[in-house]
């Protein structure tokens, strides 16, 4: 009986580990098929992507690429300048914060902290009208000021909390003995905390990048000069500016999508272990 | 013993030895905490205060007490987007918990380690495309020259090609069909680190009581990743409830009619559009109580452990 049953599991096993398989490789399938998509239509003409819409065909057209990268790339300088600015700052300020918070305690500390981390709480969405009214009395609009600075002010906290409990971590031994050495405040951070704290600076770096990147309703209120015009803003213009969808000429539209994702697949190429880990920290914010 | 606890050090405490002057370390907190104030706490607290305001934009707000709120209350805009909301929620909700969690389980069952790494970027690696992007895809998907229309004429189904974007009927199901199969990267992540999690004695005990694969599902898996499903319900709450980018690029003013309009873009237009500030910060208002209230109750009724990131 006993063993009947194993065998039977045992058959069953096999085809459930097939239909398991199965199933991934369909979802998989299903969630690349309009990426796919997107890439192959980009290599093609107009009269190609009406004549063989779903196949990739002969020949090839980059020059598309040529054509979207003129138009889009100071979109790109701007997202990276200030995605580079924000996250700078963010590490900076979390780095300093955290570090005094869990080194050391001083009259106010939890105020500040809980104060700073009861920001995680409210998403800026909310605030979009108040926040731009507010932006707008500062003389902030139309710069890059109007973006990075509250990028950093609300992207510093998580990195607060991150940093502030693994620096809570370390062991006080290695601080202690810098301190012997006559390291200050300062040299203690750069020489003992810094470089331990390597891993997670690079879950906070990916985290800000992300959010800071694909950051769409900040920048599309906050800006309207093409100057200081950020990706996600741009994008939308840039399709507006080929003719929209009816008549568009699809392949620059295409290629200019796919332009849009190289900068954060230059990213998750370079540091993929690190990226899906950022991804799951991020989950904090809630 | 209440007292021991509360007479214990707390941790940093004690290395207090050599602490740098309390000047400098407030000199180094001064430019952070400015940040938070300046472009967190001021707009929150104007946000607030003018919820209960008359505001347009150039003149100053006049206090209207509680008539922003009055008004919603019988605004058939706003209950149209309240109706969608619910709607386009409870979509949302089933497939974006439902649809990661299926893959979580069929990536976790792979045996193969270095498979299970690949399967894993592969679900993530459409994050590279910023979301508008990806709004801007579907948008096409749905065109005239899009891949739904395609699809259906080259299945002979000429009566199924319509705007599925513009006609009333359809147009909210387009929008919360966006990003199908809904293989959300993040989220399969997050169930796949609490299955790994899981000690490996209980799943082996689960495998010897002679449990088939759903019932291991259900009755293992599923008590003990209770975690991430309460951190993956509250997320999803709050970016159902203040996501409204899809929306404004898809159909940018929630037509046709008001038939995709939800709470979030009617907030965005009468502050950008209609000129109505406080309207807005009202509506904004009670969809921040809204999102605390869930959040509150769903972690007093609903107990789990802390929530750890993991790889």
């Amino acid at each position: 009986m006993q063993r009947l049953s194993r065998e039977k599991s045992a058959r069953a096993g096999r085809w459930s580990g097939l239909l398991w398989r199965s199933g991934l490789f369909a979802v998989l399938l299903l969630t690349f098929f309009p990426l796919f998509f997107m890439v192959m239509s980009s290599f093609k003409d107009t009269y190609q992507f009406y004549h063989s819409f779903w196949a990739p065909v002969w020949p090839v057209h980059p020059e598309n690429y040529g054509v979207a990268f003129e138009d889009m790339k100071y979109y790109i300088f701007n997202s990276v300048l200030v995605t580079a600015l924000s996250i700078s700052g963010i590490l900076v300020f979390s780095t300093v914060t955290g570090f005094l918070m869990a080194r050391y305690s001083f009259p106010g500390r939890e105020v500040i902290f809980y104060g700073m981390i009861a920001m995680l709480m409210i998403p800026g969405v909310l605030m979009l009208v108040p926040s731009f009214a507010w932006v707008q009395q500062l003389g902030l609009l139309d710069t890059y000021a109007v973006m990075v600075l509250p990028y950093i002010a609300g992207g510093q906290v998580l990195g607060l909390y991150l940093l502030r409990t693994f620096f809570g971590q370390i062991d006080n031994a290695l601080f202690e003995a810098a301190q012997v050495d006559g390291a200050g405040v300062f040299r203690q951070l750069w020489h003992v905390g810094l470089p331990l704290a390597k891993p997670v600076l690079g879950v906070v770096a990916i985290v800000s990048a992300l959010g800071v990147w694909n950051n769409f309703l900040w920048p599309l209120v906050t800006t309207s000069s093409e100057e200081v015009m950020v990706l996600t803003v741009g994008v939308l213009r840039y399709q507006a500016r080929l003719g929209g969808l009816i008549g568009c000429r699809y392949g620059e539209m295409f290629a200019g999508y796919v332009i849009s994702a190289i900068p954060l697949g230059i990213l998750f190429t370079l540091s993929t272990r690190m990226f899906m880990k950022g991804i799951t920290s991020g989950a904090l914010k809630a | 013993m209440c007292e021991n606890s509360k007479h214990a050090p707390r941790p940093g405490h004690h290395r207090n030895a050599a602490a740098p002057p309390l000047g400098l370390v407030y000199a180094l907190l001064l430019l952070p905490v400015a940040f938070v104030l300046t472009f967190n706490y001021i707009p929150a607290a104007s946000a607030i205060y003018h919820a209960f305001t008359a505001w347009d934009p150039g003149a100053p707000s006049r206090w209207v007490g509680l008539s922003n709120f009055i008004e919603l209350s019988s605004d058939p805009v706003f209950l149209k987007s309240l109706l969608n909301l619910l709607k386009l929620g409870t979509f949302v909700f089933i497939v974006n918990l439902s649809v990661p969690f299926a893959v979580a389980e069929m990536i976790f069952h792979l045996k193969s380690e270095r498979w299970s790494y690949l399967c894993r970027v592969a679900v993530v690696l459409p994050m590279i495309v910023p979301g508008v992007v990806v709004y801007m895809l579907w948008q096409y998907i749905y065109s005239d020259a899009g891949i739904v229309t395609e699809l259906l004429t080259a299945l002979g189904l000429h009566d199924w090609v319509y705007g599925w974007l513009s006609h009333p009927k359809t147009a909210l199901w387009a929008v919360a069909c966006v990003g199908f199969p809904f293989a959300n990267g993040f989220n399969v992540l997050i169930y796949y680190a609490g299955l790994t999690n899981i000690p490996a004695s209980v799943l082996e005990a689960a495998e010897l009581d002679g449990l088939g694969a759903l019932g291991r599902i259900y009755r293992v898996h599923v008590p003990l990743i209770l975690a991430q499903i309460k951190l993956l319900v509250v997320l999803t709450v709050i970016g159902v409830v203040n996501g409204f980018e899809s929306v404004y690029i898809l159909t940018k003013d929630g037509g046709p009619g008001y038939e995709t309009m939800v709470p979030g873009l009617y907030m965005y237009l009468n502050g950008f559009n209609y000129e109505r500030m406080g309207y807005a910060c009202a509506i904004g208002l009670l969809m921040l109580l809204f999102l605390l209230g869930f959040t509150v109750s769903l972690n007093r009724f609903v107990r789990t452990d802390e929530y750890q990131p993991e790889e």
